[in-house]
């Protein structure tokens, strides 16, 4: 549906609103937002930005080369700001917003504590531990907290452990062709796995009822599976091959479907189709241009295949856009 | 936020705004990562064709009239097939062509000046704003305004002047927003215009890491110093970004009916709001965007502002200028002194507040 500032727009050009009137028009419409409004944002905005700064200035002080202090005193300035902010989740739990903004502070703290903890006793851990324990240590305070920030912090924090273990040992699984792509196996099943589950989740809770946090899941889950799917199509298709290629095909169209159908979400369909351009170009690079190699050819016909491609789902996302348009009228 | 045409339009006609019939329905413009989409393809097939052209015909790169004519034949067919063809595939063609186009009259502008110096940069800013008028595309105009304000950064170096680039761009961005609908029928463009300067604001100062590349780069073309590692604004582009923050809240203010004592708390909280974050300008311009989003029920402003300010504070450690217990300082006393702020500002209610998620707006425009 076009928003209503569109709606807005349609109006203000068509000469229906004088110019002298509109800022009043734009609040009378529900546009501009009101005083009730702009109150609630600068709570808020004070809030948030003001509890990140704070964290942010304790994770610089802490990695500041302190000679002269003692390791009790570094972890007291760590702590103390922990449990204040435990302390004020417990104290604020009638205003839920500031409690959960607290204990967003105490989990981003457990960082700072694990980090300076490996610096000061020098463990010798590997820095996929900390991330690893960190997420680990965080759990029971995001099932606490029913936070979407904090669970996409959580998610974030496995997907960083993740990679950082893999960097580090290098895990290979035999029938893949490198260890980039077990890590980029794991990222994927991960993130297709969490994105279920707050697919899944999201009717009866209120709080994961926003649109940015599974997309987020999504881009996290999409951009892996699509490397997996390009390699496969530029690796001339063995048995692995194809069956990475199919899994990937299978769950794009699953996706889309989910999200043409069930939970209209633009957003998810385009980024389906940034995938599947890049595997067709993956394709299309690998099997069709060598034939042409070293000629001009090869690189015209690449643009019009980009061209043709890129033409071909922003046709289908505006009709798709548009369908959906009439469904909600 | 959602409704029909008839929803707005019978607001407005309640409160005796409007009367007749309503306008049709407009059809929904595309969203971002559509028009993301249609950039990066666009983007992809021009360079594309600058190697297939550079393949084909050898001397092009290298003489400057064969450079210069031909951009500019691609440009101008782009220029018509948009004016004249609406259908997909010829609209990303266009695109395509014309990124191309603009390469080859770049490799061509560079043989005439033969160095990267103000002249260059002028001459390219100037080709671009004339192109934002002409080519009647909004990712294109994206595109060009963010163009421009890289060059006038660049073309700046030399005098010193650099350093107002960010103030002055954020405060047309800020008229911009400010002003959407005072003229209707050059909002597309406009705001297109605003879009691509925002990003262009947002590589030379609100993401610090993003600032050294830019240094880097102007170490690389000889208009920088050669061991610039890092872009900070000196004062007096920190205290132009701060006029323009209390622009930016005078011009939400005057639209709305406030008693005194609401304004003195509004301009004091701006003031507050500036000062602690004189020393830290992204965090500013990232507040600044913020607000205009909110003003204007715009998710993408709001995002855009979101994603700054987040950038800024992820990248601000690597920044090399303070140490690390400044930096440390700076952000602890910014924050004590937002959350002092927001103690003393009237309170909202809680209840209402608790039920209404209003930051970053967790609903947005259906597609």
């Amino acid at each position: 549906m076009a928003s209503e500032r569109e709606q807005f727009l349609a109006i203000v050009q068509r000469g229906d609103v004088v110019s002298a009137r509109i800022a009043n028009a734009l609040a009378t419409a529900g546009i501009a937002p009101d005083l009730r409004r702009w109150r609630l944002f600068i709570d808020n905005l004070l809030l948030w930005l003001g509890v990140s700064a704070v964290a942010a200035g304790l994770v610089f002080f802490v990695a500041y080369n302190w000679d002269h202090m003692g390791r009790f005193t570094k972890f007291a300035l760590v702590q103390a700001p922990m449990i204040g902010a435990v302390c004020s989740y417990l104290w604020f739990r009638g205003n839920e917003r500031v409690g959960k903004a607290s204990l967003f502070v105490a989990c981003l703290l457990v960082g700072v504590l694990l980090a300076l903890y490996g610096q000061v006793y020098q463990t010798g851990a590997d820095p996929w531990q900390l991330f690893a324990v960190w997420a680990l240590l965080i759990l029971p305070w995001t099932f606490l907290a029913r936070l979407g920030p904090l669970w996409l912090l959580f998610a974030g924090l496995v997907n960083v452990a993740f990679m950082l273990y893999c960097h580090t040992f290098g895990p290979h699984i035999p029938w893949l062709a490198n260890p980039e792509l077990t890590m980029a196996l794991g990222l994927a099943v991960f993130n297709t796995v969490a994105l279920a589950v707050w697919e899944w989740r999201m009717p009866s809770h209120e709080w994961m009822q926003d649109f940015w946090s599974p997309r987020l899941l999504a881009v996290g889950a999409g951009v892996p599976a699509a490397v997996l799917a390009m390699d496969a199509a530029m690796s001339g298709f063995g048995m692995t091959d194809w069956l990475l290629f199919v899994v990937w095909a299978l769950a794009t169209a699953g996706v889309m479907y989910f999200y043409r159908y069930r939970r209209p979400d633009l957003f998810m369909l385009a980024g389906a189709c940034f995938a599947i351009i890049a595997v067709i170009i993956a394709w299309l690079i690998e099997h069709v241009v060598d034939h042409f190699s070293g000629s001009s050819a090869e690189y015209l016909l690449m643009a019009f295949a980009v061209v043709g491609l890129g033409a071909t789902a922003a046709f289908w996302l505006r009709r798709t856009q548009r369908a959906l348009f009439e469904e909600q009228r | 936020m959602n409704g029909s045409a008839e929803n707005v339009w019978q607001r407005l006609a309640s409160a005796g705004m409007v009367d007749g019939t309503p306008p049709a329905i407009p059809e929904p413009d595309s969203p971002w990562y559509v028009k993301l989409l249609l950039a990066l393809s666009g983007w992809l097939a021009s360079l594309l064709l600058l190697i297939a052209l550079g393949m084909a015909f050898n001397d092009l790169f290298d003489s400057q009239i064969a450079s210069l004519i031909t951009g500019a034949v691609l440009i101008a067919i782009a220029i018509v097939a948009l004016r004249k063809v609406h259908n997909d595939f010829f609209e990303h063609g266009a695109l395509a062509l014309s990124l191309a186009g603009q390469g080859l009259m770049a490799v061509g502008m560079y043989q005439f000046f033969n160095e990267l110096d103000a002249p260059y940069f002028w001459l390219i800013a100037a080709f671009q704003t004339v192109l934002c008028f002409l080519v009647p595309s909004y990712v294109h105009r994206v595109w060009s305004a963010c163009i421009v304000v890289l060059c006038v950064f660049f073309a700046l170096q030399r005098p010193e002047l650099h350093h107002l680039v960010a103030g002055a761009t954020m405060f047309g961005v800020s008229s911009v927003w400010l002003n959407e609908y005072l003229f209707p029928n050059q909002a597309s463009r406009n705001t297109a215009m605003a879009y691509g300067a925002t990003i262009a604001v947002g590589v030379v100062a609100a993401f610090p890491m993003m600032g050294i590349h830019v240094n880097l780069l102007r170490a690389a073309v000889g208009v920088g110093p050669a061991d610039a590692e890092w872009y900070e604004l000196p004062m007096i582009g920190k205290f132009l970004v701060f006029l323009v923050l209390l622009y930016t809240v005078w011009g939400i203010m005057r639209h709305y009916s406030l008693n005194n004592r609401q304004q003195r708390w509004i301009v004091l909280a701006a003031i507050g709001l500036g000062v602690l974050s004189f020393n830290i300008p992204g965090i500013t311009i990232g507040v600044i965007l913020m607000l205009l989003g909110f003003s204007a029920s715009n998710t993408v402003l709001l995002a855009i502002g979101f994603v700054a300010l987040l950038g800024f504070f992820t990248s601000y450690y690597y920044q090399l200028e303070q140490t690390l217990l400044v930096k440390s300082g700076l952000f602890v006393a910014f924050g004590v002194g937002l959350l002092l702020l927001r103690f003393l500002l009237p309170r909202p209610n809680h209840e209402a507040a608790n039920k209404e998620a209003v930051i970053l707006g967790d609903t947005e425009p259906a597609p």
